[in-house]
């Protein structure tokens, strides 16, 4: 179990997305991601749904 | 039907005249009202909503009917070319999968645009027959499971305190056989077990997505493992769900290949690198989900009768009101808002726009409503940081 130290106020790195990737994982979000752009809204589901 | 008053936010304080609302694009249907599983942790029926008990055990025919019309007039009036439909229960295959076709295929009937149809089982009743039938139809399968091994299941048994685990376990080798027709896998966190040993024993099962969901609780209810406090965002603080999930993330991405989707990692690495979020756990995107219950009562999530009795209520029904009618509903709008709906906590947290405040039915404090931080709140940002950490290595390594 972890007990942070204090680090809440630091802000979260930025990230760009890769145009490409050797890493499997990151290969398929950022497929899913390309994917999502077409998409004119993305709206969020419920999670009792798989 | 509702015997708990509705808390000031969003009810009493949230003005929606001004809302120009999303609309819904899945359609939580319930088949069955009733369960065949006595889940100990099973916040329908464990939990302090009773409302189930009068309802229909089943929804009549004329029902579904009805439910196909209002979706079509929905579709009709935003134009949308295509819907998710859930069957969903209780157990929807409490009967064998007739009622589920029934349903699926009234929807089908009535909308002019594309159906992807799923129902949720906790794969007790799918046999190989009504398996077979499901994948003629179209209609994809999805599993409720806590592990890949019975000690996982053990809080998962029938009525007479049986495990449910060997049926499921046979739903589950059949599905693998079945990829097309096989949705993924939706597990409950427990504590009790290593995260490890649960997500590798789900691997074996071969499904092509699963989600860990955090056990649904509150400022009033907390989860285990998490003390009972006032809302905020406490810190430091013990993240024992943080750690669990980042336990399996770490074994996830770097496995070398994609085993297998895991939502929650992927839409909040999807956040994390500028993209919107389509699930309700992280995020701010708007929520488009509504569920139909067995006697046409048009509600919000059941997730929300973790908190109080009646909290998923919205008064309407399929047979008076129109699903744009619900869209109006102040629960239904104040989880459309975005970062409008969140707390003052959330708004000055640098995690804020990828947790999204988390899930909103983790929000909920008695007397106040849900614009506080989520009760997990210390975990998301335990895991959000993680995932960042993970991702920015990567990513660097990826240029």
């Amino acid at each position: 179990m972890t007990f942070p130290v204090d680090d809440t106020h630091i802000p979260l790195p930025e990230i760009a997305p890769p145009d490409q990737t050797d890493h499997p994982v990151l290969a398929a979000i950022l497929t899913e991601l390309r994917d999502r752009q077409q998409d004119p809204l993305v709206v969020a589901h419920y999670e009792d749904a798989p | 039907m509702t015997t708990h008053p509705h808390p000031p936010w969003p009810y009493a304080l949230l003005d929606t005249t001004a809302h120009r609302p999303v609309p819904f694009r899945q359609f939580v249907l319930k088949v069955h009202g009733r369960c065949n599983l006595d889940c100990t942790y099973c916040y329908l029926y464990q939990g302090p909503d009773h409302g189930w008990r009068d309802r229909p055990a089943r929804t009549p025919e004329r029902t579904m009917r009805r439910v196909a019309d209002r979706i079509a007039e929905h579709v009709r009036g935003h134009r949308l070319d295509a819907i998710r439909v859930e069957l969903h229960g209780g157990e929807p295959l409490l009967t064998g999968p007739d009622p589920v076709l029934a349903y699926a295929d009234a929807v089908r009937e009535a909308v002019d645009c594309r159906v992807t149809a799923t129902v949720q089982t906790n794969g007790t009743r799918l046999t190989a027959g009504a398996l077979d039938r499901l994948a003629a139809a179209g209609i994809r399968v999805g599993l409720s499971l806590d592990g890949g091994r019975a000690a996982h299941n053990a809080r998962r048994v029938d009525h007479a305190g049986r495990p449910a685990w060997p049926a499921a376990r046979a739903a589950a080798e059949r599905l693998a056989a079945r990829p097309r027709a096989y949705a993924g896998i939706l597990c409950t966190i427990d504590l009790a077990v290593d995260p490890l040993d649960v997500y590798r024993s789900l691997l074996a099962l071969r499904p092509p997505g699963v989600d860990f969901l955090l056990p649904h609780a509150n400022w009033d209810r907390p989860p285990p493992g998490i003390p009972g406090r006032p809302p905020g965002r406490h810190r430091p603080t013990p993240t024992p769900y943080g750690d669990w999930l980042a336990a399996v993330f770490d074994a996830w991405w770097d496995e070398g290949r994609l085993s297998t989707r895991i939502r929650l990692f992927q839409e909040i690495a999807g956040l994390l690198l500028g993209s919107p979020s389509r699930a309700e756990a992280v995020g701010l995107s708007p929520m488009a989900a509504v569920v139909v219950e067995t006697d046409g009562a048009i509600e919000q999530v059941d997730s929300l009768r973790s908190a109080y009795e009646g909290a998923s209520e919205t008064g309407l029904d399929v047979f008076r009101h129109s699903f744009d009618q619900a869209l109006r509903h102040p629960g239904v709008a104040a989880r459309q808002l975005g970062e409008r709906a969140l707390a003052e906590e959330c708004l000055g947290c640098p995690v804020g726009k990828v947790c999204g405040g988390g899930n909103y039915v983790h929000r909920y404090a008695p007397g106040t409503g849900f614009r506080h931080p989520s009760v997990y709140c210390a975990d998301l940002e335990r895991l959000v940081r993680h995932i960042a950490h993970r991702l920015q290595r990567t990513s660097r390594a990826a240029r």
